[in-house]
């Protein structure tokens, strides 16, 4: 059995870059018996061991560059995508990557956060954090905002997936929570993405990051997914987060291993794009672009 | 003197039906794309916001 200590983090240290620099630490020892993700797999990264994200203890990343496809009110982002994620969403668009935490280039937090903090000085809005899922590389997050300013605006785009553990350290290190809510039931969540009690999960996590953070939420549109999903999602948000940020996105491609599942074969239809927007405004969500 | 090489990249799939939908779209992109349709609302906003931000330029027309 390993022994891990309890997650003690000090709330003497006040700026953001300190606080980050002291839990990257407590989060890497933590990687020895990693909670991070909902899976809640329990291995000893360090010492060689795989949960389901199939992780190790050194972060890779597959891009940093400048974007403006995200939210307009978070662009220009400078994006950082980190290898490997903690789901597997047959329909991923970067799937080769997010499926495979040894893909790209070895992490190095002072390196990356170099170039960031080049790219807000020439115009970048925001820095953002992602993956695959970021929440599996806790510890080099950590380190990464351990190097950069604490005025620039972070955001973490996440799965909405973590466990308290991750969300403990995760308290007061970004500006907004960009999360995903995919899936509307946890039947499609565990054909699709091959996971269970998703539903559950993600709601906890939207609830928690909403009552820490600014909160966007983002809903892919998948073909032949607007009643189980996209509904029950949009229902849920005018229930128990009225008001919140819901950007709608629409533009879904056959990635990946979407071939694998029949109604992902296609884009989504203009007539289901026709009817989400329906089902948003029944709901009165508060749609962003 | 060798010249730091930056590399971005963009994927782009084009549906028969004419639309293009974009995954991680960058500035460069962005003006390619706001160039080829500037009637697409969204994607002028988006190329003329990282503009905006750098220089002020406008690069194309108010909707």
């Amino acid at each position: 059995m390993i022994c891990t200590p309890p997650v003690t983090i000090s709330q003497a240290t006040t700026t953001r870059r300190a606080l980050a620099h002291e839990r990257a630490r407590l989060a890497r020892e933590l990687l020895a018996d990693c909670h991070f993700c909902a899976h809640d797999c329990g291995v000893n990264r360090l010492a060689g061991e795989f949960g389901l994200c199939r992780a190790g203890a050194a972060p890779r990343f597959f891009t940093t560059q400048v974007e403006v496809s995200d939210e307009l009110e978070l662009i220009p982002t400078f994006a950082i995508a980190l290898s490997g994620c903690d789901l597997r969403c047959d329909f991923c668009i970067t799937g080769k990557e997010s499926w495979n935490p040894h893909a790209g280039e070895n992490f190095d937090a002072a390196d990356i956060a170099k170039k960031a903090r080049h790219a807000l000085r020439n115009g970048a809005r925001t820095i953002m954090v992602l993956g695959g899922e970021p929440t599996i590389h806790l510890p080099a997050a950590l380190e990464l905002i351990a190097e950069l300013p604490d005025s620039a605006r972070l955001i973490w785009k996440t799965n909405a997936h973590s466990a308290a553990q991750a969300r403990e350290l995760l308290d007061g290190m970004f500006d907004v929570w960009l999360a995903d809510f995919k899936f509307g039931n946890d039947d499609c969540a565990r054909r699709l993405a091959k996971i269970s009690d998703y539903v559950r999960v993600v709601r906890e996590n939207l609830l928690w990051a909403d009552e820490r953070s600014e909160l966007i939420v983002r809903h892919l549109l998948m073909p032949g997914h607007i009643d189980c999903c996209w509904k029950p999602v949009a229902e849920w948000l005018a229930e128990n987060l009225p008001g919140v940020k819901v950007n709608l996105r629409s533009g879904f491609w056959p990635a990946w291993k979407s071939a694998r599942h029949s109604e992902l074969h296609g884009t989504v239809s203009a007539v289901e794009t026709g009817l989400a927007s329906q089902i948003a405004r029944m709901y009165e969500l508060n749609l962003i672009p | 003197m060798k010249k730091n090489k930056i590399e971005l990249s963009t994927e782009l799939l084009i549906l028969s039906d004419g639309r293009i939908l974009v995954q991680n779209l960058t500035q460069p992109m962005a003006d390619i794309l706001n160039g080829l349709n500037p009637e697409d609302k969204l994607m002028c906003q988006r190329a003329r916001i990282g503009h905006r931000r750098n220089s002020g330029q406008k690069i194309c027309k108010q909707s």
